[in-house]
């Protein structure tokens, strides 16, 4: 070596600063990639397609019984709030995909993504049976989560805080059917994110999501009926899903209240749940036979 | 022994200005040409039998409690109201004045769901967060930061009120 | 010689640096994961080097409490290599968060918002016994160094080699803890624990081993330590076969298969088959990592990921050469020695070291009586104020949630006390100046994470409302003033309509009279008489002293105040003082 030490040292910065500077791909330096377009709904129906064009198999079912209220200490003795999905009326035609995904500002995903059949939908069609996060009582992702951010609400979500994520993915690891979604990109940066709903905010890369049982919905009409000085038993909302559903065959509603037309449906049917999430209290469950 | 005495300090100082340095509390930042219009909060309250949500039209059932927009003003000030000598002026100020006197940019982050009206069927006065400082026209200095509502949502103030406030994070996060 | 190593190492860490530039830049689509495989080649690093770092310890600490005789340079050596390879373990479970700067909310404690980490979960323990760890390790690295110069911290040196003895047991616990206390069935069994540690310290003598190769020496307690090692890992690999059915032959190969070859004497006797080996461990213990945390492992690996096992080992390499390289004055007295000088471990000398003890009554525990009180209490006051922040939060926890967070708190507690009274007795003005920085530095540390990440202001701009309060429902016959359907419409009422005609209704007699012309007295008959369409038309429309409100107001709207005006009409006027009185002041 015919250089001394300095020289060296100064040598070997530069070159650990060239490195990491040359991995940051996208510094202004480089050149900013430009702002995306906003993609366009066609673009998201045409993911739906191709979402559900990828053979994927039917989960196994078990009988469970009707959910109840949940098990945790402070819960809710009025409501526990679920759906349920009449695999009978269910044809798999996706609508309630792109409803959730105009509802809940979901956003695309890369082509390398979708050519994996990785998509961020909420609700996937596995063997033509709609699937989405069963919002379990026991759930096992939100004893994983270290921040705290996947907590129970008394009234039955599975509520997901995106501000007190911090992207661990413990959870996601943790759900026995890969019901949680992890934002890779940043959305709308990249163009892949439209803001369908402006009730719903858009959620920053590196944070879990999952279906939120349409948890604004919820919020709004309960601040509602509390302004007024009622009791909130969640009557009158319905999830996008459940709305958008023309066989109607996805029911969302109140498993405590005897009035709801979750409970009122659900009664006459046999229930069931995949079986990896039936011991973990499932909030969300299937319908077939059974009238 | 002094030195582990000065390092304590040092410690504290330190801790302190960083935490106040990282968590500013949120500031209303107000515009809009207020000063277009003279206005006085404390002859527009309890002394004519007027509530707060009488011009902060949301105070009392909205989400969002508003600011008054020159309409709302003039229904009442289409006419005279005194005979006092400053009545001319204030008419030709309102006269004057844009559609919408005041405005404020909002400084709640998006992800935090905040309504005005469930918290007045609960009981909570507005004074009890927003004060009395606007009674005398002196506005901001109110702390608004998760911890003081979680303090109130979780009974460690305002004990003799014994609000029922829900304190899970979905309540008020979204 | 040292040039050349060093050469190699910024071989390598050159392409780990544009690995994990690229890695920080992108966010977790950099590595091999996706909504299938959530942990990749990150923790699976994590889990190697910490694992690596245990053996420097047990060379040093446990081993020194354990009286088996050890050449100074070769402890002070293994210290330096638990350190480093601390220092690029620590840094792969930052590097794989989503949002980095929210790291702080996995620690247990309140901060300034009133959130608490949910201690349930194994990565909240995982933060506490790794922070401890690692102070405790560069407070042992320090003390060792000084302990031939300086006869205060010889006295502390053994005391503290006792506190980190559990400590290394207790942390590889927990990290095995990540995977064995999830569901996972890959990840199932209580075996873990024992396997994860015996892979640790497995992999970690056999990085001393190269180390020491590298030096010129040679252990042989080590070499047999090392080969009982592969013995223990075969078990386990084997038991976990039987309950799972999972094996990777190219584990087996290289972790226990191969190192059988140090039974024959020209592989064990030749420093080049002695390293061979080690790396063939090496290698197998990081493959059986990745086999772990990722089963779909090789198939998906990009340039990233085998650009994060290069900057691993490269920053390794170069943080221990330069340590080593300044820190060989301290050992030696004199410039480098590495590869130049053969010498060998002397033999183990007959010591009078077996001397007899009253329980309890050893030089070393009298030392650590005091530190150990003095953790054990802020330990429990730990617990009872986490425990009240996780009440106070709803967080559902049991109390074996809270075991982990013992020993961490315990031994940090300790071996800072410990150290700190010597420190406070002898400091000089630049010690003390020293410290005080340290303190400063510690304090904006705990204020900014105290204080958490600035929230964002939306900024959206707040007016008047425009039409704000749809009717929603129209008050009718049936409605009483306090249905649900009302509200809108009474705080429409109460905004507009109250000012003259009072909140009741009945007029608002401090403002009208004195200020404004007092409006009708709609009684019901009135109303009635007047009949609703032409009441609209007159809020709509205006009249002699009121503003038209067509435009602010929707006609559906004027309806439903019409309506509730009526109904306030019906209700006698009980209590008019307080439905009157709902002033600004409460």
């Amino acid at each position: 070596m015919g250089m001394d030490r300095r020289e060296f040292i100064k040598w070997c910065s530069l070159l650990a600063v060239g490195s990491m500077l040359g991995g940051c791909r996208k510094l202004p330096f480089v050149g900013d990639a430009a702002k995306k377009d906003l993609p366009s709904l066609k673009m998201f129906e045409a993911e739906v397609r191709r979402a559900m064009s990828k053979p994927s198999h039917r989960m196994e079912l078990v009988r469970v019984p009707m959910p109840g209220r949940l098990k945790t200490p402070g819960a809710s003795l009025e409501n526990r709030f679920g759906m349920a999905i009449d695999l009978d009326a269910c044809d798999g035609c996706g609508k309630c995909i792109l409803a959730c995904i105009q509802e809940n500002n979901i956003p695309l995903v890369t082509e390398d993504e979708a050519a994996k059949g990785r998509f961020m939908h909420w609700i996937e069609m596995r063997g033509g049976v709609p699937f989405m996060c069963a919002h379990c009582g026991n759930a096992p992702c939100e004893r994983a989560c270290p921040t705290g951010a996947a907590n129970h609400t008394p009234d039955g979500l599975s509520a997901m805080m995106y501000k007190r994520c911090t992207g661990s993915r413990y959870c996601g690891a943790n759900c026995p059917e890969h019901a949680r979604k992890f934002n890779f990109n940043d959305a709308v940066q990249q163009g892949l994110s439209l803001k369908f709903n402006d009730k719903v905010p858009v959620r920053s890369k590196g944070v879990m999501e999952k279906c939120s049982l349409c948890l604004h919905r919820l919020q709004d009409d309960r601040l509602e009926v509390k302004t007024a000085g009622g009791v909130w038993r969640g009557r009158g909302v319905n999830t996008a899903c459940a709305e958008a559903c023309p066989k109607k065959a996805i029911v969302f509603g109140n498993w405590l209240d005897p009035d709801s037309p979750l409970v009122k449906v659900a009664r006459r049917r046999d229930l069931y749940a995949p079986a990896d999430l039936a011991g973990f209290d499932p909030s969300i469950v299937y319908m077939m036979g059974g009238k | 022994m002094k030195w582990s005495l000065v390092a304590l300090v040092a410690l504290l100082c330190a801790f302190f200005l960083a935490d106040l340095l990282m968590n500013r509390v949120a500031e209303p930042t107000r515009r809009g040409d207020g000063s277009a219009v003279p206005f006085m909060h404390a002859m527009h309250g309890d002394s004519i039998g007027l509530s707060c949500s009488a011009c902060h039209t949301g105070a009392y059932a909205a989400a969002k409690a508003y600011l008054p927009s020159k309409a709302e003003c003039m229904d009442c000030h289409r006419l005279p109201l005194t005979e006092s000598a400053g009545i001319e002026a204030l008419d030709s100020a309102l006269a004057k004045a844009p559609e919408h006197p005041w405005s404020k940019k909002s400084s709640l982050p998006e992800h935090v769901v905040f309504h005005h009206g469930v918290h007045h069927s609960a009981g909570v006065a507005c004074a009890d967060c927003h004060g009395t400082g606007y009674g005398a026209d002196v506005y901001g200095g109110e702390r608004f930061d998760m911890r003081t509502c979680l303090d109130c949502h979780r009974g460690k103030t305002f004990k003799d009120k014994n609000f029922k406030a829900a304190v899970y994070c979905a309540a008020c996060h979204r | 010689m040292v040039r050349i190593l060093f050469i190699v190492f910024l071989c390598l860490l050159a392409p780990g640096l544009v690995s994990m530039g690229y890695s920080l830049w992108q966010g977790p689509a950099a590595w091999s994961v996706d909504s299938g495989v959530f942990w990749g080649m990150p923790i699976s690093l994590f889990v190697f080097w910490i694992g690596l770092a245990h053996a420097g310890t047990l060379i040093s600490a446990i081993f020194l409490v354990l009286d088996v005789k050890m050449e100074r340079r070769t402890s002070i050596l293994a210290e330096l290599a638990t350190l480093c390879a601390l220092v690029v373990a620590v840094i792969f479970p930052l590097m794989h968060l989503g949002v980095i700067q929210n790291f702080y909310m996995v620690a247990p404690y309140m901060e300034s918002r009133g959130s608490m980490a949910n201690v349930c979960s194994p990565l909240v323990w995982d933060f506490c016994c790794i922070l401890a760890y690692g102070l405790l390790s560069v407070v042992y690295l320090v003390v060792h160094v000084l302990a031939d110069k300086s006869a205060v911290a010889a006295s502390i040196h053994r005391p503290l080699a006792w506190l980190l003895f559990p400590m290394v047991l207790w942390v590889h616990t927990i990290v095995s803890l990540d995977f064995a206390a999830t569901f996972v069935p890959a990840w199932r069994g209580a075996f873990f624990p024992i396997y994860f540690i015996v892979g640790a310290v497995f992999s970690g003598l056999a990085m001393v081993n190269i180390m020491l190769c590298a030096e010129g020496y040679r252990m042989r307690q080590l070499e047999k330590l090392m080969l009982v090692g592969s013995w223990f890992l075969g078990a386990f690999l084997l038991w976990d076969f039987a309950l799972k059915g999972n094996l990777s032959v190219t584990v087996l190969v290289f972790a226990v298969l191969l190192p059988q070859l140090m039974f024959v004497s020209a592989v064990r006797e030749s420093t080049l088959g002695r390293v061979l080996i080690s790396s063939s461990i090496i290698v197998g213990l990081l493959l059986e990592r990745v086999f772990l945390v990722f089963p779909s492992g090789v198939m998906g690996f990009g340039w990233v990921d085998l650009g994060l096992i290069c900057f691993g080992f490269g920053l390794f390499g170069v943080i221990f050469l330069v340590a080593r390289l300044k820190l060989s004055r301290v050992i030696e007295g004199e410039e480098v020695l590495m590869g130049e000088v053969e010498e060998t471990v002397p033999k183990r000398p007959a010591t009078g070291r077996f001397s007899y003890f009253a329980p309890l009554t050893t030089p070393e525990f009298r030392m650590l009586r005091f530190p150990l009180l003095l953790g054990i209490i802020a330990c429990t006051l730990f617990l009872v104020w986490v425990v009240g922040c996780l009440e106070e939060n709803g967080i559902a926890f049991s109390d074996a949630n809270l075991v982990p967070l013992t020993c961490p708190i315990i031994t940090t507690v300790a071996g800072i006390v410990l150290c700190l009274r010597p420190l406070v007795m002898h400091i000089g003005k630049v010690g003390g100046a020293v410290m005080v920085a340290l303190a400063a530095l510690l304090g904006v540390l705990a204020g900014m994470v105290y204080g958490g990440v600035t929230s964002v202001p939306s900024g959206a701009v707040v007016s008047s409302t425009g039409d704000m309060l749809d009717v929603g429902t129209l008050p009718d016959s049936t409605s009483t003033l306090d249905s649900v359907a009302i509200i809108r419409t009474k705080a429409v009422f109460e905004a507009r309509c109250a000012g003259c005609h009072g909140a009741d209704g009945r007029l608002n007699e401090k403002f009208v009279r004195e200020y404004y012309p007092v409006p009708q007295n709609l009684d019901v008959s009135r109303m009635d008489a007047l009949g609703e369409d032409s009441l609209v038309n007159v809020i709509l429309n205006g009249r002699t002293n009121m503003n038209p409100y067509a435009g602010r107001i929707s006609p559906q709207m004027a309806r439903g105040l019409v309506r509730y005006m009526r109904l306030l009409a019906e209700t006698p006027a009980v209590d008019n003082a307080a439905t009157q009185n709902e002033g600004g002041d409460e």
